[in-house]
């Protein structure tokens, strides 16, 4: 009988250039490395596999939503109340005022859609790896895919915002005479803001998708940044209501620009100024780049970390924020 | 429905689903398939029939079932070989594999996709056994016997035929009769363990039934081995079909690097022929799911001539089938036990 021992090895492996072959060899070591295989394979595995980007995508919709009791009803109800719980509070309550005259409720809708957009993104990529871990355990899926498909989720989300957002602009325009929607060229910045906002989102989510593999303390605080992130940012008030004092909070910020922008577009509310909107571009672009180097450094060694954990912790969405 | 025809609709291929296009499945990539889309039967079949397409094609299948939503899904993806954590890549022999994922790993040299045989991949330097020492007439041990030999040499299948009842060669034999499938390997020096495996495949269908001999066999040096099988009557539907053999040896207790696989293959047609003693309308008696296996080896002496019988005599082996050494697709039973286990696993994995 033979038998294999395993010693542990503290440093990588040489790479292929120095690969041998252990029947010229005889006896001898198998190394196995976790070197890091490069944001470019990275990239070019996940292009080729780019077709399975949908059917993962659905996997996880499919999975969030099979077993509760609504069902597919938690995706139109989610963002229906939290809508209508903000604009009761914010537009009812502290009687935040729209610019413009603007209902109360048309100025959120323009904002939630660009700010959900982010938020989710970010946080179910940062959940990508708990929800492909049965796939991943079976079959060898492109890492790059885990966080992107992950986004399908926040997609339909985006889909019944919008749906809500066309409802409502259609009854003022009908009801009460009144067309909020935005038609002028002003329109074109909103796929702008939209391509910032998600290259944003993608960014910091391969950030937290494989820090979520080492610390699982990742989610949760990623949940209260978001949290406030979203009230430091003009979603909930118009930017013009922010006090001078406080201007630098909204000017550093770099999702007040994009989520201005989609406002813009939308319905003709935001403030957009050249400054903001560069640095917001850049502030994406180092995230996507940076989140794809550190991801490709470290999403290997990750996955190593997500199956240790239980799955009587699964993810407990829809309820959830 | 009656095991007979659950057997008899397995080996005929008509499970109800549709076949898929294997050959393409070798790049690697997952493919999703859902139920009632692109197969109506049971996905364990399915599963089957990719496990064996995936070996014809020197792959692995490996699959994962989804479902949830009231749908079920069902994917297949074909990974070039499974490795035990701590061995060479089975497909060119390097030993710098990386770690492609938990329970995958790429060989660094040919690029190939290794599915973990042992589970997680743990990242670090694992020792290869040391080769127990073999009496090579020259000196040289036996892996450097057989690396020295191009591929081929060392081991071959001489001939595989099909034989009829009456032991002659056959091309066309009756479904009524015993049909035996005879293969010759010979080796040209010592093997301390080799494994013969016999897939009876139909063209459309893929292999309706893998057997392997229950034996290991064995050559104390250069050495003629005989394997027969004998494939029970009404066993095989009325079709063309095809055999492969194929030898998997070892020349020393050192896996790597000294594992060669030759094979060979033949062709035959069983027609239709009404079993004796049985009235129009009556149903075909059960087959019995027995083969019967027999070996003798023939060493050759030193300057080449054969002697019948020494060293190693003859030895005769029964399997049932299902059992370790046969296996007939679709078995009707024990399905439930592993549905329930899989049923488990997709509770995991709900949110």
């Amino acid at each position: 009988m033979t038998s294999t021992t395993r010693t542990e090895h503290p440093e990588a492996p040489p790479a292929a250039s120095g690969a041998r072959i252990a029947a010229r060899d005889g006896a001898g070591v198998v190394t196995i490395s976790d070197a890091p295989p490069g944001p470019v394979a990275l990239l070019r595995d996940a292009w080729r596999e780019r077709a399975l980007a949908p059917w993962l995508g659905a996997r996880v919709l499919i999975k969030l939503i099979w077993g509760t009791k609504l069902g597919p009803a938690w995706l139109v109800l989610r963002p229906l109340m939290d809508t209508l719980g903000k604009a009761l509070i914010f537009g009812g309550v502290l009687q935040v005022a729209a610019p413009g005259g603007m209902p109360y409720f048309v100025f959120l809708l323009g904002g939630m859609i660009a700010w959900r957009l982010f938020e989710r993104l970010v946080f179910y990529a940062t959940r990508s790896f708990d929800f492909y871990r049965k796939s991943m355990r079976e079959l060898d899926i492109p890492l790059l895919l885990v966080p992107i498909s992950a986004g399908a989720f926040p997609l339909v989300e985006i889909s019944v915002y919008f749906a809500v957002f066309a409802g409502t602009i259609a009854f003022y325009a009908l009801f009460m005479g009144e067309v909020y929607l935005q038609t002028g060229p002003k329109l074109l910045f909103f796929p702008v803001g939209m391509t910032i906002l998600v290259v944003a989102a993608l960014g910091l989510g391969f950030w937290t998708s494989v820090l979520n593999g080492k610390a699982r303390d990742t989610r949760l605080i990623i949940r209260y940044v978001l949290e406030f992130w979203l009230y430091l940012t003009p979603v909930v008030y118009p930017l013009t209501a922010v006090p001078p004092a406080y201007q630098w909070v909204a000017t550093i910020n770099p999702i007040t620009a994009p989520v201005e922008m989609v406002k813009t577009g939308l319905i003709g509310t935001g403030n957009v100024e050249l400054y903001p909107v560069l640095w917001s571009t850049a502030f994406a672009v180092v995230a996507l780049v940076s989140g794809l180097w550190f991801f490709s450094r470290e999403a290997v060694k990750s996955v190593d970390l997500h199956g240790a954990v239980d799955d009587d912790e699964e993810e407990d969405e829809p309820r959830g924020a | 429905m009656g095991r007979r025809s659950g057997l008899r609709r397995a080996l005929n291929g008509a499970d109800g689903g549709g076949d898929f296009p294997w050959l393409e499945w070798r790049d690697g990539r997952p493919r999703r398939l859902k139920r009632g889309k692109h197969y109506t039967g049971d996905s364990k079949l399915v599963e089957r029939r990719a496990r064996i397409a995936a070996e014809d094609l020197g792959k692995i299948a490996v699959t994962s079932k989804d479902g949830s939503g009231g749908y079920e899904y069902l994917w297949i993806q074909f990974v070039d070989a499974e490795v035990e954590v701590g061995r060479p890549c089975p497909v060119c022999g390097s030993i710098d594999l990386v770690k492609a994922q938990k329970y995958f790993l790429r060989c660094s040299m040919c690029g190939s996709t290794l599915k973990s045989a042992d589970g997680e991949v743990l990242p670090g330097a694992y020792a290869l056994p040391v080769p127990e020492p073999t009496d090579g007439e020259d000196g040289r041990s036996a892996s450097e016997r057989l690396a020295a030999l191009p591929s081929g040499d060392y081991g071959e299948i001489v001939r595989t035929r099909v034989l009829s009842a009456s032991g002659r060669e056959a091309f066309e034999l009756s479904a009524a009769e015993e049909i035996t499938v005879e293969t010759t390997i010979r080796f040209a020096g010592p093997v301390v363990r080799a494994t013969l495996k016999l897939w009876i495949a139909v063209e459309e269908a893929g292999a309706v039934l893998r057997l392997r001999c229950p034996e290991k066999l064995q050559a104390e040096g250069p050495e003629t081995i005989e394997v027969a099988v004998r494939i029970p009557p009404a066993l095989l539907a009325s079709r063309e079909y095809g055999v492969s053999v194929g030898v998997h040896y070892m020349v020393d207790m050192l896996q790597s690097g000294t594992e060669r696989m030759v094979d060979s293959s033949a062709r035959f047609r069983v027609r239709d022929a009404r079993l004796p003693g049985l009235e129009p309308g009556d149903e075909s008696p059960e087959p019995s799911p027995t083969f019967t296996w027999s070996i003798s080896t023939q060493a050759e002496s030193e300057d080449g001539r054969v002697a019948v019988g020494a060293g190693a005599g003859s030895a005769v082996a029964a399997a049932a089938a299902g059992g370790a050494a046969a296996d007939l697709d679709e078995p009707e039973e024990d399905e439930e036990d592993e549905e329930d286990e899989e049923d488990e696993e997709d509770d995991d994995d709900r949110g």
